[in-house]
């Protein structure tokens, strides 16, 4: 399945504050919080964090984590209004997430990394990039993504 | 108890069917020496060319498809070393493999890479491994593993 067709608008949380990573993870677990419990998700994925920080650079982080009770991957798109710093590979603060979570089980795994995969690749480029910093709604997040996917 | 010989442990993933029992003997020795794990993958500039000339699909089609292969297989070594609660770091670079080992291990100052080298091998493959492992060993500042 395309990015751009697992993001919806309802997913895409733009310029939100956070002055820390735990902030900006809360932030966007919010969109996907239904029927568990917001602070043992955002807890689960700060403990992965300190095994490793998702923050891929050039400003990039994605969080991610396959957990119970989730039953379908779903990914959230967050900007936040200032760049945070995420212990990034490049040491440099992070402005886009994508925040990543997966069901536990054996014939998610496949789904849940090929996603990772997609945007991992997607992010290296520049042009993308600036592009998401610029969107003015969740409508041109999303078809900036799919633009770049085709 | 563990003295810490090698703090970072650099582990090359590929994508192929050898990744497993490489990335299960560098999460263990990472696990064991308390080392942090870097796994990276490298988008090669050879498998690139090689497939232009056998393939339908235009350079950037190609390219996709090999970062995004190694991304997942990136993923799937971080999964893996983290559920053992091992702290991992993961990069993908674009070049040539053996240089991007090479380099890489010295920027990120590391203390041991570990690389596969499955027993059968195509002639053709055989040859690009071997070179390739050879390499490595040659002009890597650190020590170097090889898992078969």
């Amino acid at each position: 399945m395309k990015l751009s067709e697992l993001l919806i608008e309802e997913r895409i949380v733009l310029d939100f504050d956070a002055k820390s990573k735990e902030d900006a993870i809360g932030a966007l677990v919010g969109p996907v919080v239904n029927g568990f419990d917001r602070a043992t998700v955002v807890s689960e994925i700060m403990e992965r964090e300190k095994l490793g920080s998702t923050g891929v650079g050039q400003g990039v982080a994605i969080p991610h984590i396959r957990m119970e009770p989730i039953l379908e991957p779903s990914v959230v798109f967050g900007r936040c209004s200032r760049p945070v710093d995420f212990d990034a590979i490049d040491e440099e603060p992070c402005s886009l997430f994508f925040l990543v979570l997966g069901p536990t089980s054996a014939d998610a795994q496949d789904g849940y990394l090929k996603t990772m995969a997609k945007i991992s690749r997607l992010m290296r480029s520049a042009d993308v990039r600036q592009q998401l910093l610029k969107a003015g709604s969740a409508a041109e997040i999303i078809s900036a993504i799919a633009t770049h996917e085709s | 108890m563990s003295d810490n010989l090698f703090r970072k442990i650099l582990l090359l993933v590929e994508g192929s069917d050898m990744d497993l029992a490489v990335m299960e003997s560098a999460i263990s020795r990472a696990k064991t020496n308390q080392s942090k794990l870097i796994a990276l993958n490298v988008v090669d500039h050879m498998v690139i060319n090689r497939m232009k000339r056998v393939s339908e699909q235009s350079t950037a089609e190609i390219e996709i498809e090999l970062e995004e292969k190694g991304w997942k297989a990136l993923y799937y070594a971080e999964e893996l070393a983290k559920d053992q609660g091992v702290p991992t770091m993961i990069l993908q670079k674009s070049g040539v493999v053996e240089n991007e080992i090479v380099n890489e291990a010295i920027r990120l100052k590391v203390d041991l890479i570990i690389l596969g080298y499955p027993r059968k091998l195509p002639g053709q493959a055989k040859r690009l491994v071997h070179g390739r492992v050879e390499k490595v060993v040659e002009n890597a500042e650190c020590s170097v593993l090889i898992v078969r």
